[in-house]
């Protein structure tokens, strides 16, 4: 824990409290950059489950154009972009950097020649493109909120979440079918993803100042009505609602393209808060 | 095998920013890039309080997150544990700003002029050459490693007014400032991290 600023040296603002520092690196690109890896890895993982082409190929194309396209455009130097491949031994850019890669090939290859090996390569690549953000941003220690364990598996059902919620109605549009399974699955996922983010915050809430102070960042102000209406209303409690409401197998398309809508939207605007929240610690000795 | 490192006395420092200026001379580093920082700080409780400088710069972690963080090789640790940049190398992902708890990294989005409208003055020119500043990557305080190798100290060393700053091995427990740690027990700014600092600050 933290000293208070009356017992250790501590940068204070004006008003006498903790000069916290957000952090302004990772913005708008980085979010899109998550965000598509999440949903379109997990979509492709959805639709390899249902063996659903379509899915799949919009999966593949979410990770390899749209997150490909945001990294390239975030990078300072973009034309040196394959020397992150050098180092997975210790950073998880070249880790995810190599996992997008074995996952847009293996999947591609798979989309054309269907061969089951190939299928669990792409998946198990997949499910490295859906959680390595998280990890990236938990081995940040400067940034307290974000130093948790907790936050790859965070991220990790966050993008399982949000791929199958967009897979299911894909999938009836394009079939006509109903998949009663995955509709359990994604309540079932929409459930985990609401203990974990509690688990999370509380968990932040009481590790340190700093991840305190990201809490509450994330509580007040813009941020704030972006998390609970964003995030817990229409992100959670409405999907969850609808779901119990329709019951597994027995919802409208109309409604199903509506509960995907909400579960995406959801999971882009908590990326998007834990970003803004996440704040330096002050230098203090 | 050496291990470089400073001390800094905030008994001595006054905060009058010569450091700062020091570097910048040294290195001409372009607008809003400071490798070398002074913030104020504040300590204790009404009535008792002091406002004090705390000089602040790339601390050379014995174990530095911004190196393990980099996928591309761009920040390296010499043998002696200066941390420094290869620019040739950066591509800009700015993974080690959010890994450094020190806040001691900079992103040249671009060489910027000093005198805006002017263009580069023949002094930005030559040193943004010399220095090998790229657009597009990160930058930080090197230690001044040319200044070191040719058996120089670091010019915020050289030029502090009040002698506040000392700079040695630290490895050497006879050297001046392993003394001054221990002597005065000096202290590592977050410690918590685990990142070994090898800047010591000898509180007030």
């Amino acid at each position: 824990m933290e000293k208070t600023p009356a017992s250790a040296g501590l940068l204070v603002d004006e008003r006498g409290g903790l000069r916290f520092e957000a952090q302004s690196q990772w913005r708008v690109l980085m979010l899109v950059a998550f965000f598509t890896g999440g949903l379109g890895a997990g979509v492709y993982v959805a639709s390899w489950a249902l063996n659903f082409v379509p899915g799949m190929i919009l999966g593949l194309f979410l990770v390899a154009v749209v997150k490909g396209g945001a990294h390239i455009a975030y990078l300072g130097r973009p034309e040196r972009c394959w020397r992150a491949l050098k180092r997975p031994r210790t950073s998880w850019i070249s880790r995810g950097l190599i996992g997008m890669a074995i996952y847009v090939v293996c999947g591609t290859l798979y989309v054309i020649f269907r061969l089951p090996p190939l299928g669990w390569v792409s998946v198990a690549a997949a499910v490295v493109v859906m959680s390595y953000a998280g990890y990236l941003m938990a081995f940040s220690p400067a940034i307290p909120f974000w130093n948790s364990s907790l936050l790859p598996v965070l991220f990790l059902v966050f993008s399982a979440e949000s791929g199958t919620a967009l897979a299911i109605p894909l999938y009836a549009t394009f079939t006509r079918g109903v998949i009663q399974p995955l509709e359990m699955v994604e309540t079932l996922l929409l459930v985990l993803v609401g203990m974990i983010v509690f688990s999370y915050l509380y968990g932040a809430y009481h590790s340190s100042l700093s991840a305190r102070e990201s809490v509450l960042l994330l509580m007040r102000g813009s941020l704030g009505a972006l998390f609970f209406i964003g995030v817990v209303l229409f992100g959670f409690v409405v999907p969850l609602t609808l779901a119990f409401l329709n019951g597994a197998g027995t919802a409208s398309l109309v409604s199903m393209w509506l509960a995907a809508f909400l579960v995406i939207q959801g999971a882009l605007s908590f990326r998007w808060v834990i970003l803004r929240a996440g704040v330096y610690a002050p230098p203090r000795y | 095998m050496p291990r470089l490192g400073m001390v800094i006395d905030l008994k001595k420092c006054a905060g009058c920013y010569a450091c700062v200026a020091a570097c910048k001379s040294e290195h001409a580093t372009p607008p809003g890039v400071f490798w070398c920082r002074v913030v104020k700080q504040e300590t204790g409780t009404y009535p008792r309080v002091r406002r004090s400088p705390l000089p602040l710069a790339c601390m050379h972690c014995a174990d530095p997150p911004c190196e393990q963080v980099c996928p591309t090789g761009a920040t390296q640790k010499r043998a002696d544990g200066v941390v420094f940049i290869d620019y040739t190398q950066c591509m800009g992902c700015r993974a080690c700003m959010i890994a450094c708890p020190y806040q001691a990294r900079y992103f040249l989005a671009e060489l910027r002029p000093y005198y805006e409208g002017q263009g580069l003055t023949p002094y930005e020119q030559f040193h943004n050459a010399t220095n090998g500043y790229v657009e597009g990557t990160v930058t930080k305080c090197d230690f001044c490693k040319d200044r070191v190798d040719a058996g120089k100290e670091p010019a915020c060393v050289a030029n502090c007014p009040g002698k506040a700053r000392y700079f040695g091995d630290l490895s050497d427990p006879d050297s001046e400032i392993s003394r001054l740690v221990r002597d005065r027990r000096g202290l590592q700014l977050h410690p918590e991290f685990g990142t070994n600092p090898s800047v010591y600050y000898l509180p007030i």
